[in-house]
């Protein structure tokens, strides 16, 4: 298998870190920013790789080490890359939508990454929008929808479920400018 | 950029930043806008005088948002979110993209 090196790419890391949960049959989903900055083609650039897994922390510690990376706190670190992995607490959940189903599948190296697709993704994002007035992450929905199709009729629709219309008019006005 | 319609720079900051952010204090004002907390304060008194803003203490600190009540807080609230659409790049970076969202206790930035 490939070895983490300072020239690990983002995505090549995702492929190495899913095949070796895989080794050790345990499945996990990529979330969080590294998302938009695989969607914006680095326009923002993350370096945590969040992965939600249902398999037990101990399991996940022993597969990782494999790959050379040592926990510290919940962060994974490697001595030969800045990325960091991490593992949040399951399950997937975009506000109340709970669990989610991610929609999104990426072959790198012929590894496949599960994913949230580019409209869970914006949702994803929007979610900080609604409940932190994070401006970052109504950029970053934006800049994913400007990349991607994305379905904009569920993203609403799902908005008003969380009843945040208003907010969602802010995102809406500025994907139509 | 408009700060005829509101008064001065101070205010209009004020509330760009609360519209922006959802709420606001004092210091954290006068820190992003690299004004005196007391001019900050000054204007963020004003507009709740005047019935623009309400605020309510956090532990020790004054947080201030857009008066629910306003009857004119949509109209007033959209006003602000054009004028932010039109700022310099720069500016809506420097002033108006502070991370918001929660980030664990001990990780790096």
């Amino acid at each position: 298998m490939r070895k983490v090196t300072r020239k690990t790419t983002r995505e090549q890391l995702a492929a190495m870190v899913v095949a070796k949960l895989g080794e050790h049959q345990m499945d996990a989903v990529l979330v969080g920013g590294s998302l938009v900055s695989i969607y914006t083609n680095n326009k923002y650039e993350s370096s945590d790789l969040d992965f939600i897994s249902p398999a037990a922390h101990t399991r996940i510690v022993a597969a990782m080490a494999e790959l050379g990376f040592a926990a510290r706190g919940k962060d994974f670190v490697h001595p030969h890359t800045d990325f960091t992995v991490e593992f949040p607490t399951g399950p997937l959940a975009i506000g109340d939508d709970v669990p989610v189903v991610p929609e999104h599948k990426m072959t790198v190296d012929g590894v496949e990454i599960t994913m949230l697709s580019p409209t869970q993704a914006v949702m994803d994002r929007l979610m900080a929008f609604f409940e932190y007035n994070d401006r970052q992450c109504l950029d970053q929905a934006l800049w994913i929808a400007e990349k991607h199709p994305v379905d904009v009729e569920r993203v609403a629709a799902w908005a008003k479920r969380e009843r945040k219309e208003e907010k969602l008019n802010i995102f809406l006005a500025r994907l139509a400018r | 950029m408009y700060k005829a319609l509101f008064g001065n720079d101070v205010a209009e900051s004020c509330l760009l930043y609360i519209v922006n952010y959802g709420e606001g204090h004092i210091n954290g004002i006068a820190r992003t806008f690299a004004v005196s907390p007391r001019q900050a304060q000054l204007q963020l008194q004003r507009l709740e005088a005047g019935g623009i803003l309400v605020s309510s203490f956090t532990g020790n600190m004054r947080i201030f948002r857009i008066n629910s009540r306003l009857a004119i807080k949509a109209e007033l609230t959209a006003l602000m979110e054009k004028i932010l659409t039109l700022l310099p790049e720069a500016d809506t970076e420097r002033y108006f993209r502070q991370r918001r969202r929660p980030r664990r206790t001990g990780k790096a930035l």
